[in-house]
């Protein structure tokens, strides 16, 4: 019977274009077919897919769920055509004409038609498959040890980091607190600095005030100094006064002959005083007849008291020379005489009124002559008044003038008059300051004048010396009235200070001096922890800074601290660990077959971790072997396999346990026995059993041909359907065996 | 692909039988996908925060 397939499976895939990846095959022949394809290409889901189309529930989950498969399946067993759709929301078959939409009843028929067996690639676990577990668990452990190397340096790396923002953090701290005892310390320093301060000015106070008690106790004696001290400048003021005395006669004859002088230029002192005072009266009048003649109409005064302001004399002489020219001119007489001839001539025509006068050749009537009589009167008298007129302001300039020469004339005498007795009384002066002198020198003896020097200056310094206690009298005297208020107040001090009331100033100056060095010793004290806090501030400050705008960072930091510690633990454990199974998986040059975990477990010295993994590993391929074709037990299960004995352990089906030696397997024996039992399973499927065997490229050739022998002979035996072995190739194709029996390799 | 899945699955059982415990073998596995250790640390962090 002819068996064609045709298959296709479509199935979610984010990382492929469109995000939906199919496959899709077909075949056809005798029933035993190879399919082929690149890897990873979807041959094992495509095998998956078909057992899942035929209701077998193994990956249904894995299909439906995660990966969204649809399948269409199309078997033609002959002339008997099914067909297959099913996707999560649906499952549809078809036989022949007939038509199913319910899952159960697609389920159950499918399972009445056909036993479908998915044999994945762990169930062929040859000894190619098993040194592949083995050699990449190797690999697994030299790849995380090789991490584990990084990783461990990383880590302690941010051990590191974390460490030093923790000492940094844990520096901040101690610094901190240093500086905090530091500012304490300063603090207490002030406060000592501050009560030698307030005691040294206590001292000073106390000095003061012994000074002052000492004082008044020293008033009686500076009084009786100052007694004494007057009595001494009286001494030497009496012996100063002999001296003078003795001096005074020869004085005496000097000063008679001074007051001569002095008589002299008393007298010229009284005649400048006059004469200045003569002076300002010439001036007064002078400055009134100024003033007098600026208020006349006549031009010549003005221009007269103009002069006299300028005390221009020669200007004032030509004034008073001209006028006496001009009254010496004046013609005042004749007109007189004319008048009186004109008024005798009218007094005639009075008394011959009808006669007629002949006169220079024209006879005239007595009136025509009385007439022009009259006439020549009125002119003379315009002419007499006119005249008149002249010589009175000619005469006034004449005696003005006069007045003022005079005027000028006394005040130029009268500046003489100063000029000559202000020489003469310098000369007095000089002659009596020179006289006195000279003649004192010469009269007095030398060793006298200087006595008197000495007296004098001698008298000076205790006149100092007794005004200077003097002053220190009326003080002290207005400080013993307040006495008792000072010696309460020293007591005071006293028990403040500790330095008695009676002591000397040299006591409170040796306590002041104490006061002091210990205030400095403080100040020095003070700056040296000052010093010490800024440098602390700048420290602490500085060690901020570097942690300034990380404290998001240090702060997640600190929070994984825990979990780095717990990685740098469980990373140095992991390395131990796989460190300790080195003995068995060895180094990384070559691969670890079973034969080799079999000659490491006789030969090496096995630790724990070693003996766990062996055991561990026997199970694993054990349980991966599953079972055993034996021909003798027909189906055995691989119970365990213990490397350390060398043995394989095996359970028969009615429980007898049978071992044999490891070494009794050829290479492919164990994959070929875990499939075997499958391939000869019997079944009561209408159509047999299709068998879907993935991967038998692990296989080597004949074991490949052997599968392909049983599954023949299950094909003769008409309980296999078809089955389908999954090899890697560059191109898709599914191959029937029968028409290419070279397919296999 | 999937072969080294599958023997992934393998090997995550012999691990598991050299390592202590679970968590050591979370870490090996962790340790084999991640690329640095802050991967790790965060993915560390992230399975010992879901526990709590």
């Amino acid at each position: 019977m002819t068996i064609e397939i045709k298959g296709k499976i479509l199935w979610n895939d984010p990382l492929s274009s469109g995000g939906v990846r199919e496959f899709e095959v077909d075949g056809k022949g005798s029933g035993i077919f190879i399919l082929k394809g690149p890897n990873a290409v979807g041959k094992t889901t495509f095998l998956k897919g078909i057992s899942y189309a035929l209701g077998d529930p193994t990956y249904r989950d894995e299909l439906e769920q995660r990966r969204g498969c649809r399948v269409k399946l199309d078997i033609a067993l002959g002339d008997t055509k099914i067909s297959v759709v099913r996707d999560p929301a649906n499952y549809i078959l078809e036989i022949g004409d007939v038509k199913l939409e319910n899952s159960r009843e697609i389920e159950k028929t499918l399972h009445d038609l056909f036993d479908v067996m998915y044999v994945p690639v762990e169930r062929l676990i040859g000894a190619k498959a098993i040194t592949k577990i083995i050699t990449e668990f190797r690999n697994t452990c030299g790849q995380l040890l090789e991490k584990i190397e990084l990783l461990s340096s990383a880590a302690e790396e941010k051990h590191k980091e974390l460490s030093w923002y923790k000492s940094l953090d844990g520096r901040i701290k101690r610094l901190s607190k240093r500086l905090k005892d530091a500012e304490n310390k300063l603090h207490e320093l002030k406060g000592r600095r501050k009560n030698a301060q307030e005691l040294l000015i206590k001292s000073r106070e106390y000095k003061d005030l012994l000074k002052i008690l000492r004082k008044i106790e020293r008033l009686s004696n500076l009084q009786k100094k100052y007694t004494e001290l007057t009595d001494t400048i009286n001494q030497k003021m009496k012996e100063l006064s002999e001296i003078k005395s003795r001096l005074k006669n020869i004085m005496q004859e000097v000063t008679v002959e001074v007051s001569t002088l002095e008589a002299r230029k008393k007298n010229y002192e009284k005649m400048i005083r006059e004469t200045k005072d003569k002076l300002k009266q010439v001036d007064e009048m002078i400055e009134k007849k100024i003033l007098e003649l600026e208020k006349e109409k006549s031009a010549e005064l003005k221009e007269l008291a103009n002069a006299l302001r300028k005390e221009d004399e020669k200007n004032i002489e030509r004034f008073h020379r001209k006028a006496l020219l001009v009254l010496k001119k004046m013609t005042l007489s004749n007109l007189k005489e004319e008048e009186e001839i004109l008024t005798k001539i009218l007094e005639v025509c009075k008394y011959a009124t009808h006669r007629s006068i002949r006169l220079h050749g024209f006879e005239l009537t007595v009136e025509e002559v009385a007439l022009r009589a009259r006439k020549g009167l009125e002119e003379v008298r315009k002419l007499l008044k006119e005249e008149e007129k002249k010589l009175k302001e000619w005469m006034k300039l004449k005696d003005e003038s006069k007045i003022a020469l005079d005027l000028l004339r006394m005040r130029m005498k009268l500046l003489n008059d100063v000029s000559m007795f202000n020489k003469e009384l310098k000369e007095i002066e000089r002659k009596l300051r020179v006289y006195e002198i000279s003649k004192i020198q010469e009269k007095i003896p030398p060793d006298v004048k200087k006595k008197i020097d000495d007296l004098n200056a001698e008298i000076e310094k205790l006149n100092k010396e007794r005004l200077d206690i003097s002053r220190e009298i009326e003080e002290i005297s207005g400080l013993a009235a307040k006495k008792d208020e000072l010696l309460r107040k020293a007591k005071e001090y006293e028990e403040i200070l500790g330095v008695s009331i009676d002591a000397s100033i040299d006591d409170i100056d040796a306590k002041i001096m104490e006061l002091e060095e210990e205030a400095e010793k403080l100040e020095k004290e003070i700056e040296e922890v000052n010093d010490k806090v800024t440098e602390l501030k700048g420290k602490i400050s500085s060690l901020k800074a570097i942690l300034q705008g990380r404290e998001k960072y240090i702060d997640t930091l600190l929070k994984e601290e825990a979990y780095v510690s717990d990685l740098r633990d469980i990373l140095s454990n992991i390395e131990d660990s796989l460190r300790k199974v080195k003995p068995i998986i060895g180094d990384r040059s070559s691969e670890i077959s079973m034969t080799t975990l079999l000659k490491r477990a006789h030969n090496e010295q096995l630790n724990p971790k070693s003996v766990k993994v062996l055991r561990e590993a026997g199970k694993l391929i054990a349980e991966l072997i599953g079972g055993i074709w034996d021909p003798a037990y027909n189906w055995l299960k691989v119970k365990n396999i213990d490397f350390e004995q060398g043995i394989v352990i095996l359970e028969s089906k009615d429980g007898k346990t049978v071992k044999r030696g490891i070494d009794e397997f050829s290479r492919g024996q164990l994959g070929l026995a875990s499939i075997l039992p499958l391939i000869h399973k019997p079944t009561n499927a209408k159509y047999g059993k299709i068998i879907l065997i993935d991967e038998i490229g692990d296989l080597d050739p004949d074991r490949r041909r052997e599968i392909i022998d049983h599954l023949k002979k299950r094909k003769n035996m008409k309980d296999l359907c078809f089955a389908i072995l999954v090899l890697p190739d560059v191109k898709t194709k599914m191959i029937d065996i029968d028409e290419n029996l070279g397919a296999l390799w | 692909m999937e072969k080294s899945v599958r023997m992934s699955d393998s090997v995550r059982r012999l691990l598991k039988a050299v390592l202590d415990d679970d968590l050591q073998l979370k870490v090996a596995e962790l340790i084999l996908r991640v690329k640095d250790f802050d991967s790790l640390l965060k993915a560390y962090k992230a399975i010992k925060e879901a526990k709590k």
